[in-house]
């Protein structure tokens, strides 16, 4: 067995129902191929990069399983042939994944939701963006200037003298 | 001449790979925020000798950034004019 993750995109367009009959196709397709879903997680309605199908948002889903192989081959055939989905990607995560496996993560999992602390990690999040991006900013203005340095020395000496 | 090219050697600080230096920071394609720094206004991947990220972590970070604009969650480019 081996742990998959497959992000796709489903039409915005679509109503609840929907949603949950694409939820359902899909889920069912891998316990059809003896697979288990670890984690069914709908990150919902964002705006994508770019149009995908002449549509500015897309609704993610996070599907995170295991299972053989092949599923991997059924799971994005269908998805190729589902209008339904704008676009999917899959990864894999670990090459051995075993029933032990699952069931440790299933009982690590269980009380690391209830512990999680709700409110501190925005907060948090925003000040190390603001102090990333002042790095950054410090770099380029570095590289600029060694860039003029190198012009001024190699081209143009006589010049400056 | 001379003088004015030592001034400058001052300001030259030797970079560090960001993802070395801090391993709670992680690689991932399906987080675009902190992927976002590593990559120009119009969406080109920087390039390791400007970021100063190491060899290894450059590799995984391009890869990520490409598996990213894939599933639509960063651009391949923007369309805004100048």
């Amino acid at each position: 067995m081996r742990r998959y993750e497959t992000l796709f995109i489903i039409d915005p367009e679509l109503t609840d129902e929907g949603l949950k009959d694409v939820a359902e196709k899909f889920k069912n397709i891998i316990l059809a191929d003896k697979g288990h879903i670890i984690k069914y997680d709908e990150w919902g309605k964002r705006k994508l990069a770019y149009p995908v199908r002449k549509r500015e948002y897309g609704f993610y889903v996070l599907l995170d399983y295991c299972g053989p192989s092949d599923i991997v081959n059924e799971l994005e055939r269908n998805m190729r042939i589902d209008e339904r989905i704008l676009k999917y990607i899959t990864v894999k995560l670990s090459d051995s994944f075993d029933q032990e496996d699952l069931e440790k993560m299933k009982a690590a999992e269980a009380p690391e939701q209830k512990e999680a602390p709700p409110e501190e990690v925005p907060e948090k999040t925003g000040e190390a963006f603001v102090e990333e991006e002042t790095k950054e900013s410090e770099e380029s203005s570095e590289t600029e200037e060694e860039a003029e340095v190198d012009t001024e020395s190699g081209e143009a000496p006589s010049k400056k003298e | 001449m001379v003088v004015r090219r030592r001034r400058r050697r001052v300001f030259h600080r030797r970079k560090i790979c960001r993802f070395c230096a801090d391993s709670s920071l992680k690689i991932d394609y399906k987080d675009p925020k902190t992927l976002r720094y590593f990559v120009t206004e119009r969406g080109k991947i920087i390039p390791r000798r400007i970021s100063g990220n190491c060899a290894r972590h450059q590799r995984q970070l391009s890869l990520a950034i490409k598996r990213a604009r894939h599933i639509a969650l960063m651009p391949y480019t923007t369309t805004t004019t100048f």
